[in-house]
């Protein structure tokens, strides 16, 4: 199977599309392509490269998964640069709703457009997972808190709202978005 | 080479432990174990250590090559923790301060190596921060003129070194030389142990033959060295000399006649042994036939005598010389010694006894062995014992696989052709000889299959046969050829290390020459000097001619390093009171009457100018000016700063040797200095021009300008033309002057002495000098 190769579009496009300038934009492609010479990341590079994060031992692999399926919008298995960009943008520069949105299609692994206890807790493992075989999830505080009308499902309306009012997740958001101010 | 590789430790454009420190406190219970613990330095480490210390291995490590590539993702990963937002107990950290955009801060950077510009971003070099470029130690380099960093490498391996900062992989490339590559490593701070692995497995082969062959150059100098008796430890045992003239028969006549003479004596025992056998006639009443040996009984037997009587000595002998007698008694060579003589002995011992001589017969056989001793003397049998012995798994698969398919024919033929009358097949055991037969080719025909299933059986075993023996051989034989080709290139280094060290010897003695001639230059210019000064001050109005010697003389670099040097050599010789002086060469005492072309008056004869291929050779030296000067003279000019015109004075040096003589003799220099004075001034200029023909490097304009200057010493002369290979060796003074011994009245003969007019042989030999130091620049 001879290696594909998909350039990016045009970096004019890719500066309209996302929040990012031309000199970030480079800077993104530059690292994306010395991973990615073929210009898509498949799941099991993404993989590796998320793997090199974090100690030895601990399987990455989990969340790395939910990581790439919510990169890849059109399920193709593979992740071009245009998908990374418009993640990172959304990321690192996109309004809060936005980001809370893109939290949710993580949680949310069937695209139903709700979050099953087991779905959350699918991510809670591979989130804990990441720390190594040492700690155990918390089971019922967080979802609960979540689920305003305890019918189980958190919804997207839902999941906005509570984590709006929730200060220490505001706050870790702040966090999180003053650390990616500079790429 | 882990925690090498471990240590390594990069930059990336934000510490990962920002990343960690969300998840650490994410999750604060007690089962979490304590986060492995990041390096101290903010922002610069992604190494960390495992609780217990464990260097970690694996992925988590991001390997250096990784890094660089990988590090362009950590944004993403960071940002990707906004999943673990909602699951988490405590708010996330505080990122470290922002540092201001860190791209733009990246400058690319200019590498000169020797010519060849190479350009990276600086953040690219400095992932390796214990290398050269990427520490400060660049900045050594710097030059401010061209704001490029300079290095005066080469640039073919210079490409792989930074091809090992981009992408984290150090290649090696095959066509370059190993050691060179080396230093190359070696000079910029990398470890070779970052080779990567597609090209590790080869640098590591390539360095083990370098080193096996250092090695074996290293020993074989050695064993030479000490076996041509020079440098021989004069506290050799007997015992050491014997062992080392058994191991090498090269080393000594006496060692050579011994490994010929039990040669010829293995040789003739073992033609003894083939020749008892032959029938020679027969018995006076019978016909049967005799063998030589029972006919001759008396001759063989004294033969053998002879032969065992050698060999016992040879094997005492070896026992006695060998360092590690236990050892020597394991190895094979002598258990075949043993086997070989055991024999005779024990049929010494067995009276002819009928039950036993059976016995005594086949004691004989192992005679036999003697041939086997023969390996000493011949290294293609040896040869071949090692690589059977280094192919014993192929052997062994060889005799199990044949072994294996005779069982299964031999069955298969047996139950065949049971049923055949009168066959051959009597049982399974006797068709193991057929199967033999046939596997192997032979086809003897005394065993035939009558039956057709047994033909088939047979058609099938032979194709077999081949098969399965066909497979190993390969093997062994490549084994074998490499192993021979191995020697011969052992060989034939050896051969060529002769040649070598010749060449390396004429260097080194070029280089002692160098450094009389240079050292003698470095005096000239300096009396030189002194003599212009004392000139220009008495005379102001005529200081106008001596100015240009002046100028000569310093616009030459070199003049001011050899000033120093010659300064710092002076200061030796105060503080040691002695001095140095060249000794004459007795060069078998040359003194041609051959004259040196350019010289129109001669005092004295010259020495014959002897041509000789290299350059800087001992010839050569002799090139110019052959006149063996006293080196008093030299001397004693040099102390009375007077200035006696020789003629091709001091320009002999003995190409190896230097003496240091003590200061208390200068009367005798005297003494000569007042006949040399007779042979007048033109001499010395035309000395002088004429040693300036065969100055290479040496700055002698200065020397020859001032032939109106009796100041200028002749010494400058004597500089000869191993100027050039001298700079090219560089400013380094060949490290092996060692003092070879004191020496009592070196009875320097009449070279030594320089006298107006005719030719030395004539001059009366000069007084001993006690206390003279030879020095030799080997």
């Amino acid at each position: 199977m001879s290696p594909t190769y998909r350039p990016p579009g045009g970096l004019p496009g890719l500066t309209s599309k996302t929040l990012f300038s031309a000199e970030e934009l480079k800077h993104l492609y530059q690292g994306f392509k010395a991973q990615c010479p073929e210009g898509v990341a498949k799941e099991e590079t993404f993989k590796e490269i998320y793997a090199q994060f974090f100690p030895p031992g601990v399987n990455s692999g989990q969340y790395a998964h939910h990581l790439f399926r919510c990169m890849d919008h059109n399920q193709k298995g593979e992740v071009n640069f245009e998908d990374f960009a418009a993640a990172m943008s959304t990321l690192s520069r996109g309004p809060l709703t936005e980001r809370l949105r893109w939290v949710f299609v993580l949680y949310d692994q069937d695209g139903d457009g709700r979050i099953s206890r087991a779905e959350f807790l699918t991510i809670a493992a591979a989130v804990f997972a990441l720390i190594g075989p040492y700690a155990k999830p918390p089971i019922t505080e967080q979802t609960v808190k979540l689920d305003l009308d305890n019918d189980g499902f958190i919804s997207e309306d839902e999941f906005l709202s509570s984590c709006l009012n929730d200060d220490m997740i505001m706050a870790s958001m702040m966090v999180l978005e003053e650390s990616l101010a500079y790429i | 080479m882990s925690t090498e590789r471990a240590a390594l430790t990069s930059r990336g454009p934000r510490c990962v432990d920002e990343l960690r420190k969300p998840m650490a406190s994410l999750f604060l219970r007690e089962e979490v174990p304590p986060w492995p613990t990041l390096c101290s330095k903010p922002c610069r480490c992604v190494n960390f250590k495992m609780p217990g210390g464990e260097e970690p291995q694996g992925a988590g490590n991001i390997p250096p090559h990784a890094m660089a590539s990988v590090a362009a993702w950590l944004p993403f990963a960071r940002a990707a923790a906004i999943g673990w937002v909602p699951i988490a107990s405590n708010p996330l950290p505080a990122p470290p301060l922002p540092r201001s955009a860190r791209r733009t801060d990246d400058v690319k950077l200019i590498i000169n190596v020797s010519g060849r510009r190479f350009e990276t971003w600086r953040n690219t070099l400095e992932r390796y921060p214990d290398t050269l470029l990427g520490s400060n130690e660049r900045e050594f380099f710097f030059d401010e003129d061209s704001h490029e960093y300079f290095f005066d490498r080469d640039p073919d391996i210079f490409r792989h070194i930074l091809n090992y900062y981009r992408t984290g992989k150090l290649h090696y490339p095959k066509h370059e030389c190993l050691t060179s590559y080396d230093e190359e490593l070696a000079f910029f701070g990398i470890i070779p142990d970052v080779i990567g692995d597609c090209c590790y497995e080869d640098y590591r082969d390539r360095k083990r033959e370098n080193a096996e062959r250092l090695l074996d150059d290293r020993l074989s100098e050695n064993g030479q060295g000490d076996g041509q008796g020079a440098g021989l430890p004069p506290l050799s045992s007997l015992r050491q000399r014997m062992w080392r003239a058994f191991e090498n028969p090269h080393t000594s006549t006496a060692a050579l006649v011994f490994y010929y003479v039990t040669g010829f004596f293995i040789a003739v025992s073992v033609m003894a042994n083939v020749v008892e056998t032959v029938p020679c006639g027969t018995l006076p009443h019978s016909t049967k036939p005799l063998s030589c040996g029972e006919r001759y009984k008396i001759v063989f037997f004294c033969l053998d005598t002879a032969c065992v009587m050698i060999f016992t000595a040879e094997y005492l002998l070896r026992l006695f010389a060998a360092p590690n007698r236990c050892k020597f008694v394991r190895s094979v060579m002598s258990i075949i010694d043993v086997v070989a003589i055991l024999p005779y002995y024990i049929g010494l011992g067995i009276t002819d006894n009928d039950d036993v001589s059976g016995a005594f017969v086949t004691l004989r056989v192992f005679r036999v062995f003697r041939i086997f001793k023969f390996s000493r003397h011949s290294q293609g049998l040896r040869i071949l014992g090692y690589t059977l012995k280094s192919c014993a798994s192929e052997l062994g698969f060889l005799v199990f696989s044949l072994a294996m398919a005779i069982i299964i024919f031999a069955t298969v033929m047996f139950y065949a052709e049971k049923n055949v009358d009168r066959t051959n097949f009597t049982s399974i055991p006797a068709a193991f000889w057929y199967t033999i037969v046939t596997m192997t080719t032979l086809g003897y025909g005394d065993m035939v299959p009558k039956t057709i299933t047994g033909k088939i059986v047979g058609g099938v075993c032979s194709l077999s046969g081949v098969l399965v023996i066909a497979l190993p051989v390969p093997v062994i034989v490549s084994n074998f050829s490499r192993i021979y080709h191995q020697n011969q290139r052992a060989d034939k280094r050896k051969a060529q290390k002769k040649a070598r060290l010749a060449r390396i010897k004429m260097a080194k003695a070029s280089s002692g020459a160098a450094f009389v001639s240079r050292k003698k230059a470095a005096e000239a210019r300096m009396l030189a000097q002194e003599q212009a000064a004392a000139a220009a001050a008495a005379a102001g109005s005529g200081s106008g001619q001596n100015s240009p010697n002046l100028v000569a003389l310093n616009n030459d670099d070199e003049d001011i390093f050899e000033l120093q040097h010659h300064h710092l050599l002076r200061c030796l010789e105060k503080t040691t009171d002695r001095e140095f002086v060249e000794m004459e060469n007795p060069f078998g005492g040359v003194t041609s009457g051959q004259q040196h072309p350019q010289q129109t008056q001669v005092v004295t004869p010259h020495r014959a100018i002897s041509q000789s291929p290299s350059v800087g050779s001992r010839a050569s030296l002799m090139a110019c000016c052959g006149r063996h000067c006293p080196p008093i003279l030299s001397v004693s000019r040099r102390y009375q700063k007077s200035h006696i015109p020789t003629t091709g004075g001091d320009c002999d040096e003995d190409l190896n040797e230097v003496k240091i003589r003590l200061t208390d003799h200068h009367q005798q220099h005297q003494l000569r200095r007042a006949h040399g004075n007779k042979s007048g001034m033109p001499s010395s200029a035309d000395s002088l021009t004429q040693a300036g023909s065969c100055v290479a490097g040496e700055n002698a304009s200065g020397a020859n300008g001032g032939s109106g200057q009796q100041a200028r010493s002749p010494v400058t002369s004597a500089v000869i033309n191993i100027a050039a290979s001298g700079a090219q060796q560089g400013r380094h003074w060949p490290q092996d002057l060692l003092i070879m011994h004191h020496e009592e009245a070196p009875g320097d003969g009449s070279s030594s002495d320089q006298a107006g007019g005719g030719d030395e042989d004539g001059l009366p030999p000069p007084p001993p000098y006690p206390n003279v130091v030879k020095i030799s620049s080997l």
